[in-house]
């Protein structure tokens, strides 16, 4: 989208026009899933997610100001709202593990593994602190700027790499470990 | 530098300045633990990569625009609050017209009077005035009684004669 077109959906929005709202929540919708789904490494949750960061952006819309992109304010809330429904459903502790193992023994053999990768790896990094999972998603998964993590997540950039440090370094072990009793449970 | 200081800048290489890469650059050509350490270190990070460019597609697209317009619209009113609203409404009108009633009584102009009609309201000072004084006395009225000396035109016309 233009970003004229989205300045005057967001004045519009702003103003309580609820038609120029879901434009922008169409046009924005997948995106926002997609990184909610990164966040929890569940579709459900995921969803919810999303849904409840739409709702929080038409409430919070007057406090917007251009300076940053609508994407990078999306990111934001997006990500505090991850973790407030990890926080309230008790998913972020460590029997999601068992969760991802089901998962794959579930799905071997099929031929998604990428997608089945980015699914381990999301739901292993629930289980990092708040901190290092917001660097090591937007970073690592998302691919974005250290200058653009510091503006969403509000760290800054000794921060970041201390986070980033902790974050790398547990996902790895996570990971190995993961695959590890994976082949332990298939043999 | 030493391997335990060049092990965090390998975790971040991505991000490292190009003084700090050519660091570590120097050091791994140097020492195979901490090679190997980058080694597995790209390879995670590799893994990690390829997820990008995964679409997790939103399943049922409209359902979820529909489910979001939802939630941000005001809630319908109750049968209750409505009926709140009309009372408030009629009670309002009520204390408009009373004001508007009382603001004519009290700023009628002199020149205005007009004979009134039985019956009629009396709406300004100098109409109910003039109506007093074209009106006979009553032979039953007794200013002394409270009750009438507030309500019997000829004590009231009484009253405001003694004012004078």
């Amino acid at each position: 989208m233009p970003p004229d077109r989205e300045s005057e959906l967001i004045r519009r929005a702003v103003a309580g026009d609820t038609r120029a709202f879901r434009e922008l929540v169409e046009t924005h919708q997948q995106f926002a899933y997609a990184v909610a789904f990164r966040f929890t490494g569940h579709r459900d949750d995921a969803k919810d997610v999303a849904q409840e960061a739409f709702v929080k952006l038409w409430k919070n819309l007057n406090r917007y100001r251009d300076t940053v992109k609508l994407s990078t304010w999306l990111y934001t809330i997006i990500m505090n709202q991850a973790f407030d429904h990890l926080k309230s459903s008790h998913r972020r502790a460590s029997n999601r593990m068992e969760e991802v193992q089901d998962k794959t023994i579930l799905s071997d053999g099929v031929e998604h593994e990428r997608l089945e990768l980015l699914e381990t790896i999301s739901r292993l990094s629930t289980t990092l602190t708040p901190k290092q999972q917001s660097v090591f998603v937007l970073r690592d998964m998302e691919g974005l700027e250290p200058d653009e993590v510091s503006v969403i997540t509000g760290q800054d950039a000794t921060q970041i790499k201390s986070n980033l440090y902790y974050a790398r370094q547990a996902m790895r072990e996570k990971l190995e470990r993961h695959y590890q009793e994976a082949k332990t449970i298939r043999t | 530098m030493n391997c335990e200081k060049i092990r965090p800048l390998i975790e971040l290489y991505d991000i490292l300045g190009e003084s700090e890469r050519d660091s570590v650059d120097r050091h791994v050509q140097s020492c195979t633990a901490c090679k190997a350490v980058m080694q597995s270190a790209h390879a995670f990070r590799s893994q990690v990569i390829s997820t990008r460019s995964v679409s997790v597609s939103l399943p049922h697209a409209a359902q979820f625009t529909g489910d979001v317009m939802a939630s941000i619209q005001p809630a319908p009113r109750s049968g209750f609050s409505f009926w709140f609203a009309i009372r408030w409404s009629a009670t309002v009108a009520s204390m408009v017209l009373i004001g508007l009633l009382a603001f004519e009584w009290m700023d009628a102009p002199a020149a205005q009077i007009h004979t009134p009609v039985a019956g009629g309201i009396v709406l300004s000072r100098t109409t109910f005035a003039a109506s007093l004084q074209q009106r006979t006395p009553h032979t039953m009225t007794d200013c002394a009684d409270p009750l009438q000396r507030r309500l019997d035109p000829v004590c009231i016309r009484q009253h405001f004669h003694n004012l004078k």
